[in-house]
């Protein structure tokens, strides 16, 4: 015989029994799946004689010593997969009989002695969205056996479900306002006060939110300024950036600029925002010349300078020579061989200042050509 | 194939043919009428369905779910239903009273024993304090 489990909410409030005795006379397929077991109970299912099948996607958070026992008979592909276990004593799947191990049919995505989250354990058994049980149940597209709608009738997700008799479902958001004259220029059983469109709109609405989420958790997921360690490795090796000895934030830069500098068009709008982001500059004056040259003139400066002239001018068009000079509003004092030695500084003062500059005073001013 | 209505509060004579006028409980039902396979009872969310003390038994190929044009589960209260053949219950919500139940004897539901061709759905059922047996207990 077939024995058809799915999506019931199984609830027990006396001590001292099973909920499920099965000692078939004759081989039975068991296909339990979806199912919540709660309340106090000794064993959720006791088992004796030939079964098959699937028990999947069950949550049994029941006081109780156990969630399944097997007495005895003979087991064969039978996978025990994909259920949550909770608040047992005596182990969560137990063979009493020594000649069946289970754990040949136990398979390795259970939540074992992991509490569902509930939104109330006695009352609600919708799941939290911090649940462990969402999501994380096996789907229709890899196993035909789960039901395709929950305890409510409401669409699983075929890809993963959630564990126990309820979906986790994203409440819909509201519908989005309508301009009126816009709804005004709909012929007026489209317009989006009327309630079987503004029904059906709401529909979609639900599909929208669960999509927008995913895709929001897939932005996390796939964020440059997330990753970390191998993660980010995995970045820089798309765009073809070796880490070798650079940290991760190093690192997370110079895969910043490489994308930077794949999409960049040499433009001066893209030199100024590449300067920007580079110096950390607040003030960025960009001058053209000819015979093709540009100068760009910063008050701050991050980093080496020549690690930033470097990069922008990879960034900068081709055939054009480029200038950069950092000018502050501070006077500040070099000491030999650091200041003034031209093109990097001019107009610096200080020991031994062989600026090519005025050497009194002024701006600290680099420069390189 | 028939298909027949249980209503706990009927509003006319008795005879399980329209979800108004159904039987007040399968008990009810089944003395009457003499089911045959695929028949379909559906049950009325209109007040609670009590089997008593009667305990049904299926013999052929049934099915018992909720009436479609009840928007809640219907209440159906039994202490013991046994079926030989193959059956299938939907949406409903199955409960022993609350009443706690002696173990030595024979009550929740019976599953049939030693038939391999029998085919059992138990599907978006709240149930509770009741429990199924496979090849009797």
């Amino acid at each position: 015989m077939i024995l058809n489990l799915k999506n019931n909410d199984l609830q027990f409030h006396t001590d001292g029994y099973y909920f499920l005795q099965l000692f078939p006379g004759a081989p039975c397929t068991l296909n339990i799946l979806n199912n919540i077991f709660s309340g106090v109970i000794v064993d959720c299912i006791d088992m004796y004689g030939t079964f098959d099948g699937k028990i999947l996607n069950n949550i049994f958070a029941v006081h109780t010593l156990t969630c399944l026992r097997i007495y005895g008979g003979s087991i064969s592909n039978l996978s025990i997969d994909f259920n949550d276990s909770f608040n047992f004593t005596e182990g969560d799947f137990v063979s009493d009989d020594e000649s069946i191990d289970i754990n040949d049919f136990i398979g390795l995505h259970n939540l074992r002695d992991i509490d569902p989250m509930f939104v109330n354990p006695t009352s609600d058994f919708h799941l939290q969205e911090e649940s462990p049980c969402r999501d994380s149940g096996i789907g229709n597209s890899y196993e035909p056996t789960v039901p395709l709608n929950d305890f409510d009738n409401v669409t699983r997700r075929v890809d993963v479900t959630s564990m126990g008799f309820y979906e986790y479902i994203i409440i819909p958001p509201p519908i989005p306002p309508v301009p009126a004259l816009q709804n005004d220029l709909l012929i007026e059983q489209f317009r989006v006060d009327r309630p079987n469109i503004t029904g059906f709109i709401q529909k979609f609405m639900t599909q929208l939110a669960i999509i927008s989420a995913e895709v929001a958790k897939f932005a996390l997921i796939n964020s440059i300024d997330l990753s970390s360690g191998a993660e980010l490795d995995k970045w820089g090796a798309i765009v073809d950036l070796s880490r070798d000895t650079l940290n991760d934030t190093i690192y997370r830069n110079e895969i910043k600029f490489k994308i930077f500098l794949n999409t960049s068009k040499g433009t001066p709008e893209t030199l100024i925002i590449a300067t920007r982001y580079l110096t950390g500059a607040t003030s960025i004056q960009y001058d053209e010349s000819t015979p093709a040259h540009v100068t760009i003139t910063i008050n701050a400066l991050i980093g080496t300078f020549a690690s930033v002239y470097d990069k922008l001018k990879r960034i900068k068009p081709a055939g054009v020579s480029l200038t950069l000079q950092v000018n502050t509003s501070e006077h500040p004092f070099a000491f030999g061989g650091e200041g003034g030695l031209p093109p990097f500084f001019m107009d610096s003062l200080g020991f031994e200042e062989t600026g090519g500059g005025p050497s009194v005073g002024g701006e600290l001013t680099e420069l390189i050509t | 194939m028939s298909k027949y209505y249980v209503n706990a509060n009927p509003t006319g004579a008795s005879d399980g043919l329209t979800p108004e006028t159904g039987f007040v409980n399968v008990s009810a039902l089944t003395d009457e009428i003499d089911l045959v396979d695929d028949d379909i009872i559906e049950i009325v969310s209109n007040g609670d369905v009590d089997e008593g003390e009667d305990t049904p038994v299926f013999s052929t190929r049934v099915t018992i779910q909720k009436y479609e044009g009840s928007i809640s589960r219907p209440n159906w209260r039994i202490l013991q239903l046994s079926f030989n053949a193959s059956f299938s219950f939907y949406d409903l919500d199955m409960d022993r009273n609350s009443i706690a139940v002696d173990l030595g004897t024979a009550a929740g539901i019976a599953l049939p024993d030693g038939d391999s061709s029998v085919v059992v759905n138990v599907e978006r059922n709240k149930i509770n304090n009741i429990f199924f047996f496979l090849g009797g207990s």
